[in-house]
């Protein structure tokens, strides 16, 4: 296991946050860590990175406990954090080289802003930039030590759909080098498309956590989506694929009512979401 | 404690420090301030000493020659006393038959002037009579011992060099924690303690640097060089620690410039008493930079040495390890489990 959590709690004053959560990864994985506005995500990655002390439990990673020897776990680590935090009167290379200048390494920088399509960027300073751009700045800083593992936390956010594909893309890319993903996100999408399995995380607890084929599978519903025209416009009407009376109404619908399309609609996580806390991802 | 990376930790910081316009100027000012001084108060130190001179000698001719002074003639003994009195003249000399020559000194003038004033005039005395005679001649000061308003102002240029090294250290913190990037340093390789170092010494330099500057520029950094560099760090480390302080505390610049005004005037209170020499002078000594720009002043001004002044001395150090304790503790407290630890 490259990454273990192990009964992991946080609270701000009396508020808490992270509730004893347990978990781990495995090398190579891409572990998406879902969950609405304030549910403990950020605070998570804090605790996995040696920001904040758990107050209950520990995390290992790569196999070293984080709240005694963080600076060993730093050094093979890469952060993306959700709050922009660059140096404003710093370029964009010279941010990049600060941060490779303190693990005393010498990357190729000219690639690097190549990957995240910063090029033209480079030499401008980075308060010059809009959010999007930054957050590229960001993520290209997370990748600047060649990290085993990467955490990131909302790393597309804010981004428009062209660069954010590019990101995912880079992810995808870092997987296959056999890095390790920590993926924090409230983009359902994404963390579909990206994680081998995805945590569900709702008021600091983890409500589930599996591939997101077997979450859709196990709550999610498939249904049949029938459009009908009417006198005033369109009727539509769901019908669960699991429900035995559903061949039935299918074809009284279709026999009385001027069908206008009818679709399979699958499971999304969610609707798995929903169907497990009672409330979206998104508000 | 790795070099190489309070090194790196450092170079950013001169690149943010300079690209900002309040931090330039904080820097400037003290050597701006300095100059606009010597452009209105002449630069009494740099350039040689005014020597007023009556009545008939030998030596006159001599003297007119010497270099180190700058050598004009009065019109009546009493002109002379008067300007010497006055501090136009750093010092007089004057002249009768058959008595040796009679130096008035000004209270106003500075030290290193009266020791340039002595010592050419021993080198003349002795050029004329011969090597081997005992020279005496009758000294007195004329006018109460007081600095000249150039001398009296160095004080406020040394507590402001002392806490732009503060209040760089502490901007710097604050900025860093009020814009998170301190949480991004943190997850590398370097350390809470390497971080906190790496300004503290950046502040702790550039207060020195200043506060050399402002004495060489003022003409100060004559005698006991030592000496004053020791007070000068003391004195410093001083304003570090308050800095380290309040970056630790404050939430964000604007606060910090908030109470930087409010401490500024405890911190500024010395000077103010040492530039007007009719506010009772004691009264300095109920404030701690007293004993860093006194001393400098009493080496610098009256040639002090170590044994006229180590009390102060002492109580300069009692001070620094009081504000380094506290400033540690602060550290400790304020940052230990949230986003810092040392
Ligand atoms: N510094 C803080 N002080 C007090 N409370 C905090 C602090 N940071 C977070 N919280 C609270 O802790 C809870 C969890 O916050 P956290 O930032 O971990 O959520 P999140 O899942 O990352 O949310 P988001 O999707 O908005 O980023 C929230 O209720 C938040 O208000
Ligand atoms: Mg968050």
């Amino acid at each position: 296991m490259i990454i273990e959590a192990e009964t992991l709690t946080y609270s701000y004053d009396e508020h808490l946050a992270v509730d004893h959560i347990s978990f781990s990864v495995d090398k190579g994985e891409i572990l998406g860590f879902l969950g609405p506005n304030g549910a403990g995500k950020t605070t998570t990655t804090k605790m996995l990175t040696g920001q904040l002390i758990p107050q209950e439990g520990w995390a290992k990673i790569l196999g070293i406990d984080i709240s005694s020897d963080p600076k060993k776990v730093h050094e093979r680590i890469g952060v993306c954090f959700e709050e922009k935090n660059l140096y404003p009167r710093l370029t964009v290379r010279e941010n990049l080289k600060f941060f490779a200048d303190l693990f005393g390494i010498n990357p190729d920088l000219d690639e690097l802003l190549k990957r995240v399509d910063l090029t033209k960027w480079a030499d401008d300073r980075a308060e010059t930039l809009s959010k999007g751009l930054q957050q590229r700045v960001m993520f290209a800083r997370s990748l600047i030590n060649d990290p085993d593992i990467l955490f990131l936390d909302e790393p597309t956010s804010g981004l428009d759909p062209i660069s954010a594909d590019a990101i995912r893309q880079i992810i995808v890319t870092e997987k296959r080098k056999g890095k390790t993903i920590f993926l924090t996100t409230h983009n359902m999408m994404e963390a579909d498309k990206l994680s081998d399995r995805v945590a569900f995380i709702n008021e600091g607890k983890i409500v589930a956590l599996d591939t997101p084929e077997n979450l859709k599978l196990k709550l999610g519903k498939r249904a049949l989506k029938v459009r009908m025209r009417t006198q005033t416009g369109f009727e539509e009407e769901t019908l669960p694929l699991d429900d035995p009376k559903t061949p039935e109404r299918t074809k009284d619908l279709l026999k009385t009512k001027e069908v206008a399309t009818i679709h399979t609609q699958e499971a999304t996580l969610e609707e798995v979401f929903i169907q497990l806390t009672g409330r979206k991802l998104e508000q | 404690m790795n070099v190489g990376r309070l090194f790196q930790m450092t170079k950013k910081d001169i690149r943010l420090v300079t690209r900002e316009g309040f931090f330039l100027f904080m820097i400037i000012m003290p050597i701006f301030m300095s100059l606009a001084l010597n452009a209105a108060l002449g630069s009494v130190g740099t350039s040689a000493p005014t020597v007023g001179v009556f009545g008939e000698s030998e030596l006159i001719p001599l003297l007119e020659q010497e270099p180190s002074i700058h050598l004009v003639t009065a019109d009546s003994e009493q002109g002379l006393r008067n300007n010497v009195l006055e501090g136009e003249y750093d010092a007089g000399i004057a002249f009768e038959s058959g008595s040796p020559p009679r130096v008035l000194v000004s209270g106003k003038s500075l030290l290193n002037d009266r020791l340039t004033v002595g010592a050419t005039l021993v080198k003349v005395y002795r050029e004329q009579m011969g090597a081997e005679n005992v020279v005496s001649f009758d000294t007195k000061v004329v006018g109460g011992e007081e600095y000249p308003l150039r001398i009296r102002m160095v004080p406020f240029l040394l507590i402001i060099s002392a806490m732009v090294g503060g209040l760089i250290l502490s901007s710097s913190l604050v900025e860093e924690r009020e814009l998170k990037t301190l949480n991004a340093v943190l997850v590398t390789p370097i350390t809470p303690l390497e971080v906190v170092m790496a300004k503290t010494l950046f502040g702790l330099f550039l207060g020195l640097v200043l506060g050399t500057i402002i004495l060489v520029l003022n003409g100060s950094l004559t005698g006991g060089l030592y000496l004053v560099l020791l007070f000068l760090i003391l004195g410093t480390l001083f304003a570090v620690g308050l800095g380290l302080i309040g970056g630790v505390m404050m939430k964000n610049i604007t606060d910090l410039i908030t109470r930087m005004k409010i401490v500024g005037v405890f911190l500024w209170f010395p000077a103010l008493v040492l530039l007007f020499p009719s506010i009772p002078q004691w009264l300095g000594k109920f404030f701690p930079t007293y004993y860093f720009v006194h001393p400098i002043l009493a080496i610098t001004q009256d040639g002090a040495t170590l044994s006229d002044i180590w009390w102060e001395g002492v109580i300069l150090l009692a001070i620094d390890v009081v504000v380094l304790l506290f400033a540690s503790r602060v550290l400790r407290e304020r940052m230990t489990g949230k986003t810092f630890r040392v």
